[in-house]
């Protein structure tokens, strides 16, 4: 009751010839519209302003799979590996082909057109072959 | 940059192959011109000889000493060899031309050419080229026993202190090498052949180096080679045929755990042995006994050496072909 008595004054109020007045004056003032200049410029350095990246890393899927494959490296790396057969790396190698070499080269001077040495055991000789070399080789020579 | 690189290439190439032309010339059996005139006798007459025997061929190995018997019959650049009933090898034929060598296997039923091995080049030993450090070789003559009843002159062959290297019995009217020994450091023989029997005027048909036997499988040394290649999963590298240096025989032996692919080449007196194994790559240690010399390098997980009677510069070319 007291609201519609409240509004019935308001309206009242904005009947009021100083309302009225008020209304005529601010009506009367020139519309202040957005400059289509100035909205012109601030477009141009809106564009030239960079756009700011987003960081590779800030992305949490690819950070987890950059993750996952970084242990699985780790642990690959960690793992001992097979030891291959290797050959020593002092030299000895390196000395008993070359004695091996001087060796085929006297076997086959000896043989001429006949057999050679290494022809000749492959039908007497039963031994394994990794027992052809050995360092008492190199003094054979 | 594709086009620079082909066209550098081609240039090492092509320099690496007119080396090699120009070493063809150096590789000449010649002996050195201080030889003694017996020793250029038995080298011309090497090939001119006419003759039938029996020959005793020692090799020793480490502990090991292999002795077999041959039956020769030359006829200038022509040579049969066959061998005893009794022996291990009976049955094997060996026919040596100017232009191949073939063996015949009965058991395999194959006959295997390779290139000539030319008998009796022993000029191969004192050949090479001259390598700083090195002394020459010294040459002494003095009557010989007699081997296969027949009058010979001893010429011994030393390095410059004084060690004899070799022992070569020359008859005396015929110069043909009746006997040979190759030594060690220390005196001991590591090769020797002896002829017990020889008749300088044999009954020889053209027949006799001949080999022909329908069925038998032709193979070369490259055939055994890749068979090898394949059987122990080596690389299958050769030195190409543009180098000169013809495959005679290859191998796989074994150094503790680990296999090694040999093939020996030879490009006139030229011996050259390409190693290739599994292991670790190691840095060439410059360790070289006597006068060879040896390049090494590594592809494709694998280790590879050139080791011969050249300069390291020779072999470091033939290796760029391999790498």
């Amino acid at each position: 009751m007291n609201r519609h008595h409240h509004e019935f004054d308001i309206d009242k109020e904005l009947e009021s010839a100083k309302q009225l007045a008020l209304s005529e004056l601010v009506r009367q003032l020139p519309e202040d519209e957005p400059s289509l200049e100035w909205r012109s410029q601030l477009n141009e350095r809106l564009v030239a302003i960079p756009r700011k990246r987003k960081s590779f890393w800030a992305h949490p899927v690819r950070l987890a799979w950059v993750g996952g494959v970084a242990t699985i490296v780790l642990v690959w790396l960690a793992m001992p590996q097979p030891v291959k057969p290797g050959i020593r790396q002092d030299g000895v190698l390196e000395s008993v082909l070359v004695s091996e070499h001087a060796q085929t080269v006297a076997v086959s001077e000896i043989a001429g057109a006949g057999l050679n040495y290494y022809e000749s055991q492959r039908h007497t000789s039963n031994r394994p072959v990794s027992e052809e070399w050995n360092e008492s080789d190199l003094d054979t020579l | 940059m594709r086009w620079s690189s082909l066209f550098v290439g081609a240039v090492a190439v092509g320099s690496a192959v007119t080396a090699f032309a120009q070493d063809a010339e150096r590789d000449k059996n010649q002996l050195p011109a201080d030889a003694p005139p017996i020793l250029q006798r038995a080298l011309r007459s090497s090939d001119k000889l006419r003759y039938s025997g029996v020959r005793v061929v020692r090799f020793r190995r480490g502990p090991d000493r292999t002795e077999f018997k041959e039956f020769i019959i030359k006829d200038g650049g022509r040579t049969r060899i066959e061998f005893p009933d009794d022996s291990p090898y009976a049955g094997q034929i060996i026919v040596e031309t100017p232009s191949e060598r073939r063996h015949y296997y009965p058991d395999s039923n194959e006959i295997r050419v390779t290139p000539p091995r030319r008998e009796f080049a022993f000029g191969r030993l004192l050949s090479g080229p001259k390598r700083p450090g090195r002394g020459g070789i010294k040459f002494s003559i003095r009557p010989g026993e007699r081997v296969a009843g027949r009058s010979t002159v001893l010429a011994l062959v030393a390095d410059d202190k004084g060690n004899t290297l070799q022992k070569i019995w020359i008859d005396e009217s015929t110069a043909l090498i009746l006997k040979r020994e190759m030594l060690d450091p220390v005196g001991a023989p590591v090769g020797h052949f002896e002829f017990t029997r020889v008749n300088y005027s044999p009954r020889i048909v053209a027949e006799d180096f001949m080999i022909r036997r329908a069925g038998a499988v032709v193979v070369t040394p490259r055939d055994l080679a890749r068979r090898l290649c394949a059987e122990h999963k080596m690389l299958p590298i050769f030195l190409p045929e543009s180098t000169k240096f013809q495959l005679e025989f290859s191998r796989v032996s074994k150094m503790g755990d680990v296999p090694v692919f040999v093939q020996f080449y030879r490009k006139g007196e030229v011996g050259l042995s390409l190693y290739q194994y599994a292991g670790a790559s190691r840095s060439d240690s410059g360790r070289r006994p006597r006068d060879f010399e040896s390049y090494s390098w590594s592809r494709e997980g694998r280790n590879f050496s050139l080791v011969g009677k050249l300069t390291r510069s020779e072999l470091e070319k033939l290796a760029d072909l391999l790498r």
